[in-house]
């Protein structure tokens, strides 16, 4: 039900309450990527992933099967393209882990932090409250930290695991926050 | 078993591409190349048969380097193309005289497809299975003569005819190691009245990375292996004038020890490929080595 309304409310381009100005940077992209298993492999990585998906700063490394990049400033990111510069290159993408620092918004239910440069909005999970009771995606411990954060219009600092929503903002899977004192 | 023939069939793991990383020396992979991705492979190949037991007392040298470049159209899809450039000579002894004589110059073009019909990826690991089919263009030259007349087949530079030819590659490749199997069978057809026998070619290729022992937690690195390839080549007897062809065909199983270091943008490699199972029929000359050096650069 929750995800309909959403749906809806993106479909009719409403954008709900009034949402404070917030400022929000992603900090560092981490790419799992499977099947990356020799050195001559990395450059079609490193081709596609800019010429696609318009990341820069690519570091592989491949004991850990992860690739490092880096967003040009006022670009957002689109998982959709990332993973497809992914596949172009021969692999699999397996997750995308990102850093990010803003300040949190809240329309209903949803909890979100949204770029001020670029309009890149995530919508928030609780990586360790999967079962969504209720309806909510986020442990009332982590909800409360995030909404205190959003009534003092705090930066916060949030990493997880990023994935696609049809109709509706990527979703961040919450594994660290970290309420930033200015 | 002609050069030629063999070559051909040699020539069909020579677009051993290149998504690949260390990758079989003499081995196609299951692995192909990245969209928009081009591979350039330089290989210099020499051949020499001796160990004539004939009065003839043949010894044939072969100088091969095949130019191969690869295009990924998509992750899945590939064309392939080998330019090869040979050098011919063989001496021989005939009424007690000893003479010479050779050819060189562009051999028969080989133009391949590959396509990525499975693909599993892992942590740092794949599986790979690709089919290959194209086929060999007669632009070498299979009428040339010397002074002394029209040079024999195994002389010549071409086969004169367009030979198809259908394959398949698994390739299996961690961080430490890899091994690839193919197989490949080659229609030959008929031209200046005579048709080769078709050539089944196999390898198995087993590849272990030595160094950098322990991998470095970050980053990429340069990385040696060691190879070790089983390459064999089963070619049926030629037909010519409605018969079979005596002193044609045969079984050639090569073991092949190679080093090559592979980087992020080449690949540099060396292999000498030794009999173990020489099976010819008749009267043929059989390969003592084929030494192989090469480099693969992807841009």
């Amino acid at each position: 039900m929750r995800l309909a309304v959403g749906m809806l409310v993106a479909a009719l381009g409403f954008t709900g309450p009034a949402i404070p100005e917030s400022a929000a940077e992603i900090e560092g992209i981490q790419l799992q990527v499977d099947g990356l298993s020799c050195p001559f492999c990395a450059l079609g990585l490193d081709k596609r992933l800019k010429q696609r998906a318009g990341l820069e700063g690519i570091q592989v490394h491949l004991k850990q099967g992860v690739t490092e990049a880096a967003l040009p400033r006022g670009h957002g990111i689109e998982v959709g393209k990332v993973r497809r510069a992914v596949q172009e290159a021969g692999f699999t993408l397996r997750g995308i882990k990102l850093t990010v620092i803003g300040t949190i918004s809240k329309d209903g239910d949803d909890v979100t932090v949204t770029s001020r440069h670029d309009g890149t909005t995530f919508l928030l999970f609780d990586a360790e409250h999967q079962d969504t009771e209720a309806g909510s995606t986020l442990s009332q411990a982590l909800r409360q930290q995030l909404e205190h954060a959003q009534q003092t219009n705090r930066l916060v600092k949030l990493s997880g695991l990023v994935h696609e929503h049809a109709g509706l903002p990527d979703g961040l899977m919450v594994e660290s926050f970290e309420e930033l004192t200015e | 078993m002609t050069f030629q023939r063999w070559l051909i069939a040699s020539l069909v793991v020579f677009m051993v591409p290149p998504s690949a990383s260390g990758v079989a020396i003499n081995s196609d992979v299951g692995l192909t190349p990245f969209k928009g991705q081009w591979i350039y492979r330089s290989q210099l190949r020499y051949t020499k048969k001796a160990d004539d037991p004939s009065p003839q007392d043949r010894k044939l040298e072969i100088f091969a380097m095949p130019q191969t470049l690869v295009y990924g159209f998509t992750e899945k899809t590939s064309v392939i193309l080998t330019i090869p450039f040979l050098s011919k000579e063989l001496d021989s002894t005939a009424d007690g005289i000893r003479t010479n004589r050779g050819d060189a110059g562009l051999g028969d073009l080989l133009l391949l497809g590959k396509y990525r019909l499975y693909a599993k990826d892992y942590p740092t690991a794949a599986s790979r299975f690709s089919l290959v089919a194209g086929t060999d263009l007669p632009t070498g030259q299979s009428g040339d003569a010397d002074a002394r007349g029209k040079l024999s087949r195994d002389l010549q530079l071409g086969s004169g005819s367009a030979d198809p030819l259908v394959g398949g590659a698994y390739t299996w490749q961690s961080l430490d190691d890899e091994w690839d199997v193919s197989l490949t069978y080659t229609f030959n057809t008929t031209a200046n009245k005579f048709e080769f026998g078709d050539v089944l070619s196999y390898t198995v290729a087993y590849q272990r990375r030595v160094w950098p022992f322990t991998l470095p937690e970050r980053g990429l690195y340069a990385q040696w292996n060691v190879v070790l390839e089983a390459n064999g080549q089963w070619e049926q007897k030629a037909k010519s004038h409605g018969g079979r062809v005596d002193n044609t065909g045969g079984h050639l199983l090569f073991l092949s020890p190679g080093v090559q270091v592979a980087t992020k943008h080449f690949v540099i490699e060396t292999s000498i490929q030794l009999p173990v199972l020489q099976n010819l029929n008749g009267n043929q000359l059989e390969p003592d080595f084929v030494l192989i050096g090469s480099i693969r650069t992807t841009f």
